[in-house]
């Protein structure tokens, strides 16, 4: 029993060992060690054998601890690290105020370049999830109007391109339209995408199911209706049942066959409306109501995306196409029809990795910008949190003195400090992913009737995102971690120690780390109010901007007459006829929606402005000699009777259009100022004969002159326009109802549908919108950009206030008994405000020429965004400064006032 | 350690183990393996989850005024991995089973008593 009780010198040597055992495993490892050795050494005793070679076997297995306790070795690394996240969760917790302050900076730093990141991968990053993407390249034209890109063209076009060009591995056609789905009462609108028989192949998209649309679905016109349906379309529309595949589908009121599901997250070409349905593209004239066969040359309505042959380049393939394009296009175009508007174009690839997007067009530059701007903000908030930790480092001097003096590592405290910051950085980095998604539906909330959640760009976090904000908080939390941390860590020990606080106010520099930062920071919020004020300042003057029409209270509803599915096409004088029928119609639901309470004028026009629609005609006039080679052609509009009135456009010379000028009596055209001075400088426009330029077409008079009014943007310079009667030839389903109303135009929304629908109920009325809603949304980009700016300008404004106001605090508690010392010998309130506030106004002076110095340099980056005022407005770059100032000099009175409240007695009882 | 390949050393241990010792000593005792082998290779075993590790319960260890051992069970990954190793290692089979274990592991039939 004695033996057994006691231990032998073997449990000294694994106690020993167990030292270099990790802590948390310590308790664990020694009882299993002593356990197996006294359970050894108890059966031994028992058995009479605990003889001297068994005591050294004993000692020598006790040995193999070390091995053990070696082996273990690497996981105290995590021990430590560990340690470092607890005792820093602890500290944080302890110092709620700052952690809060901390968190919240980063979040709104992080969290910005997160959103901001979010949209710029969908929107320019990322590849559409389909074979090989670097290699597609969209096809696009730039035609004779530079504000609109020609790119469609048509099926035997394509044809001929896909067969004699030697550039493209690969050429497809797909168009998207929007169909109706199932009965007529209950039908739900849906988006489809036309294709030609090769899409899938040479996108590499494979059916989930089912199979795709092959070269047999496309052979014969209207022979083929088959659809392949996303796995959207089939989950959210079918329910997701199993047996999808060989239903039907009720597309435009014709039955159509389901025969493949595509794989999830393929939807088709465009970021902004996700395909739902792809169709052969010989059903276009049941799909698209076109009464045109698909064969027909002079229709262009496809748009193609061309797989480039490996190792040729974009430029080298334009080449090349151009060339074929236009062989083809001068093969297959008379002489008369070269000079027709649209019709000449010059081929354009383009990159087509990323698909299609009219807001990547738009928004792109835009967001290149904000992520530039989100970055500086970032590094602002860095700044601010790296200020507040060097305060932290100066009040924890005395503990760190003592960790040092006691043995700890430099690199350890070092590691610490860091731990405690990379922790701050990724609490303020969940805190940020909490209002990106905020702020990411904030930069689409500006683009009118476009459904996020329901596009490719719905959903703005994921693995993508996820790893970038990770990225962002480790790089911020090495940014503002380590130079405190390394300062902290350098410390001299023997003055720490003794009392750190008093000895280091007399040390303080004027350039002080901490100094430098908060002109970091006021020159950073400077440039970044510089650009958010130079944004603001140019929407204003593009909003002052007279359209030259009166925009108040007037409704737009876009009106469609049913187009009825045809199978042959109609010849010339059917065509007529149905023109003539809906004009008529058209200018008769004008009439009817007049009479209505509340309804001041009512009128109709094809495109009106600023709806994003473009016409053109090609143009002969009387007496104009057109140079050489030119071709003549003009904006034009097609309007009702009464149109110039309704609109509130100024006539300067003539008359508007009535019910009279229709197919019975003489052409007529009105015309804008622009035109006449183009066209008949020094005379009278009025009695000048033009005609569209097209065969046979007949002269039409000039009645009128209007002033010149803005069409498509705000910000265009006049051109010359051409209106045209309604009643006297226009081709297509569609106008638009113009409603100037005495009232609230959407209060008079329901009595304007009913009146419409009641004289034709298979009307389709389109999204209504009001005149001023729709110049807005031609600024949705501007106003955008310049919210977001102004918001991150604002927010870096209040984080530079604060990392001043904290400086200034800091100082002035450092010379409480500077202070104490100069009251108690006699200096005044104002004085003592005076030297206070004398640092502050200083920084603040350095900062702010960093600052403009640094805004001159980089507003140049905003000009293309400007309008109407220069990258260095004086007005902008004084009004900041002004600002700023203002701010910096409330955030150092503060401090100032409190060091003028201190009580003399007290700041030299203080040690 | 990679999950997958066994080194002899580790299958030997794991054979062991599947054979009916359960203790970090019995193992070291059948195989013939020094201590600072066998015990990292358990731990390097049970990192892969070969083996896990329980207490032996409480009372037992006061009956005989000791801490409570330690010991291992192969997981039944362990078993796959082992008999793939078996394969590879033919003489991991004349490793003896328990029953015919050797003094000192007979001990754990003489503690009974």
């Amino acid at each position: 029993m004695q033996e057994q009780r006691g231990k032998g010198l073997w449990f000294g040597v694994v106690n020993f060992i167990g030292l270099i055992v990790p802590r948390r495993l310590r308790a664990d490892w020694r009882q299993e060690w002593e356990a197996e050795l006294q359970y050894r050494q108890a059966l031994l005793t028992q058995w009479k054998q605990l003889d001297w070679r068994n005591k050294c076997a004993l000692m020598w297995h006790s040995a193999g601890a070390f091995m053990d306790a070696l082996w273990l070795q690497p996981r105290r690394w995590e021990d430590e690290m560990m340690q470092d996240i607890r005792y820093g969760v602890r500290m944080l917790l302890k110092h709620k105020g700052f952690t809060f302050i901390a968190v919240l900076t980063l979040a709104l730093g992080i969290g910005a370049n997160t959103a901001i990141f979010s949209v710029t991968d969908k929107l320019l990053l990322r590849s559409l999830p389909v074979k090989e993407p670097q290699q597609l390249a969209l096809v696009s034209g730039e035609s004779v109007n530079p504000k609109f890109q020609n790119n469609i063209y048509s099926y035997p076009d394509y044809l001929d391109y896909r067969a004699q060009n030697d550039v493209f591995d690969g050429l497809l056609a797909y168009v998207q339209t929007s169909v109706r789905l199932g009965e007529a009462e209950r039908a739900e609108k849906l988006s489809l995408e036309l294709v030609s028989d090769n899409y899938f192949e040479m996108l590499g998209v494979a059916a989930a199911q089912g199979r795709v649309i092959q070269t047999e679905d496309n052979r014969h016109e209207d022979a083929h209706p088959v659809a392949v349906i996303s796995h959207g379309c089939w989950q959210h529309r079918l329910g997701g049942r199993p047996d999808a595949l060989g239903q039907t589908l009720q597309l435009n009121g014709a039955p159509y066959t389901i025969i493949g599901i595509a794989p999830a997250g393929f939807t088709g070409m465009r970021l902004e409306v996700p395909t739902e349905v792809w169709a052969p593209l010989m059903m276009r004239r049941q799909l698209a109501g076109q009464a045109s066969s698909v064969f027909e040359r002079k229709g262009a309505w496809l748009r193609l995306l061309a797989r480039l042959k490996p190792g040729v380049s974009l430029a080298a393939a334009q080449t090349g196409f151009d060339l074929t394009a236009r062989r083809i296009w001068l093969a297959n175009t008379s002489e008369g029809e070269r000079k027709l508007p649209f019709n000449e174009k010059r081929i354009l690839l383009e990159p087509g990795a990323r698909g299609l997007s009219s807001l990547r067009r738009s928004m792109g530059e835009t967001m290149k910008l904000l992520l530039g701007i989100v970055a500086l903000l970032l590094v602002l908030a860095c700044a601010n949190v790296a200020n507040l930790l060097l305060a932290r480092a100066a009040s924890r001097r005395k503990e760190i003195a003592v960790r040092l003096a006691l043995g700890a590592g430099r690199l350890r405290i070092v590691r610490q400090l860091l731990s405690e910051s990379l922790l701050l950085a990724f609490i303020g980095a969940g805190a940020g992913l909490l209002f990106a998604p905020y702020l990411y539906q904030l930069l689409f909330a500006f683009q009118p009737g476009f459904a996020l959640e329901r596009s490719a760009l719905g959903g703005s976090l994921d693995l993508r995102v996820l790893g970038f904000t990770i990225a962002v908080a480790l790089v911020s939390g090495v940014l503002f971690g380590l130079v405190p941390a390394w300062q902290s860590a350098r410390a001299d020990l023997t003055p720490a120690l003794k009392d750190g606080d008093a000895s280091q106010a007399t040390r303080e520099r004027r350039w002080s780390l901490r100094n430098g930062l908060v002109v970091t920071q006021i020159a950073l919020a400077l440039v970044l109010l510089v650009g958010a004020g130079l944004l603001v300042r140019s929407l204003q003057r593009r909003l002052a901007i007279e359209p030259g029409f009166n925009t108040e209270n007037l409704l737009l509803v876009p009106l469609e007459l049913p187009r009825v599915a045809q199978t042959a096409p109609l010849d010339e004088a059917a065509k007529r006829a149905a023109s003539e029928r809906n004009a008529q119609f058209y200018v008769q639901v004008a009439e009817r929606v007049k009479a209505l309470p509340g309804v001041a004028s009512a009128t109709m026009g094809t495109i009106t402005p600023f709806s994003d629609s473009i016409g053109k005609t090609s143009l002969v006039i009387e007496g104009w000699q057109p140079n050489p080679g030119e071709n003549l052609a003009v904006d034009n509009t097609w309007v009702g009777p009464g149109y110039h009135e309704a609109m509130g456009i100024s006539l300067v010379a003539g008359r508007g259009f009535t019910a009279q000028d229709n197919r019975n009596s003489p052409g007529v055209a009105i015309v804008n100022e622009t035109f006449a001075r183009t066209f008949f400088p020094n005379q009278n426009p009025l009695g000048k004969r033009i005609s569209r330029g097209l065969r046979g077409q007949p002269w039409l008079e000039i009645i009128g002159v209007t002033r010149d009014y803005r069409l498509h943007d705000l910000t265009e310079t006049a051109f010359p326009h051409l209106d045209l009667p309604l009643l006297q030839q226009a081709d297509g389903t569609f106008a638009r109802l113009i409603v100037r109303t005495a009232l609230e135009p959407q209060t008079l929304l329901p009595a304007v549908r009913k009146e419409v629908l009641a004289l034709n109920p298979n009307l389709t009325i389109g999204t209504v919108t009001t005149l001023d809603d729709e110049i807005k949304n031609t600024m949705s980009v501007a106003r955008m950009a310049s919210t977001l700016t102004s918001l991150f300008g604002l927010t870096a404004l209040l984080l530079a206030g604060i990392g001043l106001y904290g400086v200034m605090s800091y100082a002035v508690s450092r010379r409480t008994r500077e202070i104490g010392i100069r009251m108690a010998l006699g200096a005044e309130d104002r004085t003592v405000i005076r030297l206070v506030m004398q640092q502050g106004v200083w920084l603040t002076g350095v900062g702010i020429v960093l600052g403009l110095v640094s805004a001159v340099l980089l507003t140049r980056l905003l000009q293309t965004l400007l309008y109407g005022i220069g990258a260095t407005d004086p007005l902008t770059f004084g009004g900041v400064a002004l600002l700023l100032t203002i701010v910096a000099l409330l955030a150092c009175y503060l401090p100032a006032r409190r060091a003028a409240c201190v009580d003399p007695l007290l700041a030299l009882r203080q040690e | 350690m990679g999950r997958g390949y066994l080194s002899y050393t580790m299958a030997l241990i794991l054979q062991a183990l599947e054979n009916g010792y359960r203790y970090g000593f019995e193992v070291m005792t059948v195989t013939g393996l020094a201590s600072g082998t066998v015990y990292p290779a358990l731990r390097r075993l049970e990192d892969a989850s070969y083996v896990v590790s329980k207490w032996e319960s409480q009372a037992q260890a006061q009956a005989e005024q000791r801490p409570a051992r330690k010991y291992y069970e192969v997981t039944t990954e362990g078993s796959d991995a082992l008999a793939e190793a078996r394969k590879r290692f033919r003489l991991l089979e004349q490793l003896e089973p328990l029953a015919t274990g050797k003094p000192a592991t007979q001990g754990g039939n003489a503690d009974g008593q």
